[in-house]
């Protein structure tokens, strides 16, 4: 039975879902109505933060056993708001910037939201079919949002096919879940004990996977990822990278968990050393500042794919910790390169993205460039930033599943990886501009300063407390 | 009545008849008419399963299905047309500015 009163129990969502609706409405009726959308973006987002507090240690099951209120639900969906007001306070600048300052980006901004809280609490396919196909749908249109740009045309268009075409495989292996086990609730799903020795019941979940290791960018899925970010409007990149992937990753963690997928243990294993590998190498050979911190995601995800590996309890504490961590870092570090990239007004192509206009930015720009290399230090994973414990916990995790083998292999990648981020430090101070037609005055208003001080206080606060946030979340330590 | 595994046999060979035309056809919007091919192959999937089994929730499942492909059908010719201003071309092999 759904009752009426079960509406209290998803108070963030209706905050979202509303003020992406209504959002609409401001734009048709309202004159100048840009900076009243970005202020009432920013209050719905926080608020719907807030009222997310009120149902930690509520385990519900409501709406007729479609959704589930989970600590870890809630906890992934606080980290993806998050990132979204670091976002959305980020964005007038760059929107102003670009000249494409409509209300609609943020009515899409909050409609893919929408779509990763439904999918993150869905606890019925049908549902995450719902969810999954919002977000990925305002992501189609926010990456090819700078529409007289061909770089985002290209990238909407990359990630538009191949979203679709890993659709149809997510849909398929749906479609097999629902034909052998009778239902689409994931409940009753669970609670068939003969699952895995029925061939085609494997397949569809293999199908399903691999829909979502795509969206996630683990190896063999992972071309997609520096073509669509570098091609997307930079704050949208920062976006993509963060709340898009926590919200796939929140989605399958638990499903891998309940499943208790032992016996596939090694196929997440190798999954996660190549995709480290990918991204770590490949990383070192970019020249392009969105390239390599696309493939710095990537390598972020092998780190996240060690926690899954492990499949045992720290595991999900490791993970939500790190995905807390790296929605800051990453985001923050997208948000500095959106503040400093200038508009071309020829070309029609992105400009000040690549490496050798970041030599000399500590002469520059100081601020900037002391907030990236906190950024950079803590996705390098250096003490005492949030960064290093993340990667801590899901080394701990694997270890405590006697996988050490993977975690020392896994440490040993991400030390490659600090190489890259080094270089880029190194770059930024101590390196002088050859380029003397740089222009050094970079315009930086209120609002991107607070957005990427906000990113470096996370960073921060975390990397000293790291108990801080399983406090907040009341996970089990 | 017609055995279900005929039509999931014919189901699956649609969908792998969708993926052929994705991997192999060059003009993005013949390679998305293979997508729909791939998704109307899981409608039927899903409608013979639900026959089969007497529940309901299969066909809701398609009426879900056909809104979202008609979704992102929209929002897909749209980024097509966006693309043939800035390009005049939809031949996906000449869409090469972004690599590595």
């Amino acid at each position: 039975m759904i009752q009426l009163k079960e509406l209290f129990d998803l108070i963030p969502l209706l905050i979202i879902t509303f003020s992406a609706t209504f959002i609409l409405l401001i734009e048709v009726f309202v004159k100048k109505s840009e900076t009243v959308i970005f202020g009432f973006t920013l209050i719905s987002v926080i608020s719907a933060i807030g009222t997310s507090f009120l149902y930690i240690n509520k385990q519900l099951l409501i709406f007729n056993q479609y959704l589930k209120i989970t600590n870890p639900a809630i906890a992934f969906i606080v980290i993806i708001l998050t990132g979204i007001l670091i976002t959305v306070a980020a964005s007038k600048q760059y929107l102003e910037k670009e000249n494409i300052n409509f209300g609609e980006y943020y009515s899409l901004l909050l409609f893919a939201v929408m779509g990763m809280m439904i999918m993150i609490l869905a606890n019925d396919i049908i549902i995450i079919f719902i969810g999954l196909e919002l977000m990925s749908i305002c992501f189609y249109v926010l990456v090819g949002f700078l529409r007289m740009r061909k770089k985002s045309n290209e990238g909407a268009l990359k990630y538009l096919l191949l979203g679709m075409f890993m659709t149809g495989f997510i849909l398929y292996g749906m479609a097999l879940i629902y034909g052998i086990t009778g239902s689409t609730n994931l409940t009753v799903i669970y609670s068939n004990p003969k699952l895995f020795t029925n061939f085609i019941f494997i397949t569809g979940v293999a199908l399903f996977f691999i829909g979502f290791l795509f969206k996630i960018g683990v190896f063999p899925f992972q071309m997609w990822i520096p073509d669509v970010y570098d091609g997307a409007p930079t704050i949208v990149s920062g976006m993509l990278s963060t709340a898009g992937k926590i919200a796939a990753i929140g989605t399958i963690l638990p499903i891998i968990l309940t499943l208790n997928m032992l016996n596939f243990r090694m196929v997440f294993s190798i999954a996660a050393i190549a995709t480290m590998l990918y991204g770590n190498v490949i990383a070192i050979a970019q020249t392009n500042i969105k390239r390599l911190l696309a493939y710095s995601s990537i390598a972020s995800a092998g780190y996240i794919f060690v926690g899954v590996a492990a499949m045992n309890e720290f595991a999900m504490k490791g993970i939500a910790y790190y995905l807390a961590a790296y929605t800051f870092m990453q985001l923050g570090a997208f948000i500095i390169v959106s503040i400093l990239e200038k508009k071309d007004d020829g070309s029609r192509d992105y400009k000040n993205i690549d490496l050798s206009f970041y030599k000399g930015l500590g002469k520059r720009n100081p601020v900037m460039a002391i907030y990236m290399t906190l950024f950079l230090f803590s996705l390098a994973g250096i003490p005492p930033f949030a960064g290093f414990w993340g990667k801590y916990y899901l080394f701990y995790a694997a270890i405590q599943s006697n996988l050490i083998w993977l975690s020392v292999v896994g440490i040993i990648l991400s030390l490659i990886g600090v190489y890259y981020y080094l270089k880029v430090t190194v770059y930024m101070w101590f390196t002088e501009s050859e380029d003397i037609a740089i222009e050094d005055a970079v315009s930086v208003s209120g609002f991107g300063i607070t957005a990427t001080s906000l990113a470096v206080i996370g960073t921060i606060v975390f990397g000293i407390s790291p108990n801080l946030f399983f406090k907040m979340f009341n996970f089990i330590i | 009545m017609i055995d279900i595994n005929y039509y999931l046999l014919t189901s699956a060979v649609l969908f792998s008849i969708g993926v052929a035309g994705v991997l192999i056809r060059r003009n993005a919007i013949v390679i998305f008419m293979c997508i729909e091919l791939m998704l109307n192959s899981i409608n039927l999937t899903l409608v013979a399963f639900s026959a089969f089994l007497g529940s309901i929730s299969g066909q809701i499942f398609v009426f879900i299905v056909m809104t979202v492909a008609a979704a992102e059908a929209a929002v897909g010719l749209a980024i097509v047309i966006a693309l043939f201003r800035n390009k005049e071309s939809v031949n996906i092999d000449e869409i090469n500015i972004l690599k590595w």
